[in-house]
């Protein structure tokens, strides 16, 4: 039940972030969540394997306050590149994401991650600190595992799907989250569920 | 008043910074307004703070911006704005007339009545940086430009020229029906009918039949010539020295019938190399020098094999008629002859194919000569490294 409703906070911050998206993109993009997964650190490396993609790009963002985490909006490199061209409508040209288009991902993956920790951050009910999201390129093992040394911190997948009616195109992006824990995000749920 | 004051002694630091930059209440009221940021748009910091931002800059009065700007008054999470989505946040004109291009990061900090929240905006000149990626993707994309059309023109000639060599195929092929006929009626009217024909009646049919047997030499060194162009270079193991002393006994009864004196001194011996290709080049190298050099007494030539570091080279040396080295580029077009049908027979195809089958090999061929004086023709057979597939596919 939890879950379920997690998934849908989570949707409500990516349906909001879409809409952002979509006032600046050549193409409109659809954003929703079908599934989480909360994961133990050990898990979440079985996890990892499953994409089976080396090298990955990523937009990084922690936060502190009544929740202490990480968030991540995470991309196979290639995808990464296809979107952004996608997005600003310029040719496919290289698979490479040079500075300033390395830029455009960086407010790409801010705009989803804002979307989503706003949710969150409303359903606590409480003000968080916020780094300034950055992007950064890696492997999965180091993206997910570099940012917090505590290993009991748990992990939060959010499988995301994304169209592009415009150009027939979809595929998949994570969400990740690194939380310190999940009590307070849970006992939130509870209170709202009632 | 007061406000100002104090904000103006909160971020006085950052009119030191080479960033632009601004902060604005909630109510989009411009508080600060740093050096850098005054600098690149032209407008002071007594000209702007205090005014609302959409007074001056009426294009961030969009929801695009306003909504996010909005989360940001509200303790919200940092907004990056980038420089390929949104180019420019203020419009900062460079000499060249064009804007400066802006990587904009927009974060939340306390108000000074503790209550509220700041919008303070750090704008990154990415000017520079972007021309210089983009004219790195415009080399770049030219570059691939150039190659496509390379690649093009290359298929393109590939296909002409296969066109062509299979239509000179088909056209000697196709020629050679009718030449039969005609060779077989001539042979017929020599034999059978040759008393019934006047005096120029026989010279006509011997005209014929001379014309035709030319028509038919020329078709078939055509074929051959064609054959050559379309066979695919397959590399075997030969004996060179073999293969020179096969050809010489291929032709020893000409040899004998001329008092030909053939000397052969070829320093190596397998070697891996086209061998069909090689077979018919040496062959019709070997022929030219016993017909140029037919009618000196004797005839005499050399050949000669070296082995070098990156090749073999063989030498064919004749003491016959030579040429003048002025038309050497000639002799290895097509039909292409130095001298009269009347003084010795052929058709000007031999050197042709010869170059062909170099051409595909990697090789050379040039000559040296004085009219009168012999020639010689150095050939340069390129070693190779490609292994051998025998019929099985295993190599060796």
């Amino acid at each position: 039940m939890q879950i379920d409703a997690l998934t849908e906070i989570i949707n409500i911050g990516v349906g909001k972030a879409a809409g952002v998206l979509n006032e600046m993109v050549e193409s409109p993009i659809n954003l929703n969540v079908p599934y989480i997964k909360i994961l133990s650190r050990e898990d979440m490396k079985t996890e990892v394997k499953r994409f089976g993609i080396e090298n990955l790009s990523a937009v990084k963002m922690n936060f502190k306050g009544s929740l202490d985490g990480t968030s991540a909006l995470v991309f196979p490199t290639k995808s990464a590149s296809d979107l952004v061209s996608m997005l600003v409508g310029e040719e496919i040209e290289s698979d490479d994401l040079d500075t300033v288009r390395s830029g455009t991902l960086a407010e790409i993956g801010n705009i989803v991650l804002n979307g989503v920790v706003g949710s969150i951050g409303n359903l606590l009910q409480r003000q968080l600190d916020y780094s300034v999201p950055n992007y950064v390129e890696a492997s999965m093992d180091r993206l997910v595992f570099s940012s917090q040394s505590d290993a009991n911190f748990a992990l939060l997948l959010a499988n995301t799907r994304f169209n592009i009616e415009k150009l027939n195109i979809s595929g998949d992006i994570f969400l990740v989250f690194e939380l310190a824990s999940f009590d307070i995000l849970m006992g939130a749920i509870d209170e709202l569920m009632g | 008043m007061e406000e100002h004051k104090k904000i103006e002694e909160r971020f006085e630091a950052l009119n030191q910074v080479p960033i632009g930059m601004f902060v604005l209440r909630e109510d989009f009221v411009i508080l600060f307004w740093n050096q850098c940021i005054a600098d690149w748009s032209g407008i002071s910091q007594e000209a702007i703070v205090g005014d609302v931002i959409f007074d001056k800059f009426p294009d961030l009065n969009k929801p695009k911006y306003t909504s996010r700007i909005k989360m940001i008054f509200e303790g919200g999470a940092p907004t990056i704005l980038s420089s390929q989505l949104h180019r420019y946040i203020i419009p900062c004109l460079l000499p060249d007339e064009s804007y400066r291009f802006q990587h904009t990061t927009v974060t939340s900090i306390p108000a000074n009545d503790g209550k509220t929240n700041y919008a303070l905006f750090a704008i990154e000149d990415v000017t520079d940086l972007t021309k210089r990626i983009r004219e790195s993707q415009n080399l770049h994309k030219m570059a691939l430009e150039e190659v496509a059309t390379r690649k093009k023109a290359e298929n393109e000639l590939n296909a002409a020229v296969k066109e062509l060599l299979s239509f000179s195929y088909t056209v000697s092929h196709d020629l050679k029906t009718p030449l039969r006929g005609i060779l077989g009626y001539t042979h017929e009217l020599n034999k059978k009918h040759r008393e019934n024909l006047s005096e120029r009646g026989k010279f006509c049919t011997d005209q014929i039949k001379n014309a035709a047997q030319n028509l038919n030499g020329l078709i078939d060194e055509l074929l051959k010539y064609s054959r050559v162009g379309g066979q695919q270079v397959s590399f075997t193991n030969i004996s060179m020295r073999k293969i020179i002393d096969t050809l010489i006994s291929e032709r020893n009864q000409l040899i004998e019938e001329k008092g030909v004196i053939i000397e052969t001194d070829i320093s190596f011996d397998n070697i891996i190399t086209w061998g069909t290709g090689v077979i018919l080049m040496l062959s019709n190298i070997i022929d030219n020098a016993i017909k140029y050099s037919s009618n000196e007494n004797p005839p005499i030539i050399k050949v000669i094999g070296v082995e070098h570091a990156g090749h073999y080279s063989l030498t064919v040396i004749d003491n016959g008629i030579g040429f003048n080295m002025k038309y050497q580029n000639k002799m290895y077009g097509l039909f292409n002859r130095l001298v009269g049908d009347h003084e010795f027979e052929g058709t000007g195809a031999g050197l042709a194919i010869v170059k062909k089958i170099l051409d595909k090999l990697g090789g050379k061929i040039w000559a040296e000569s004085e009219l009168g004086k012999g020639a010689s023709f150095f050939v340069e057979i390129p070693k190779t490294e490609i292994p051998i597939i025998d019929k099985k596919g295993e190599s060796n």
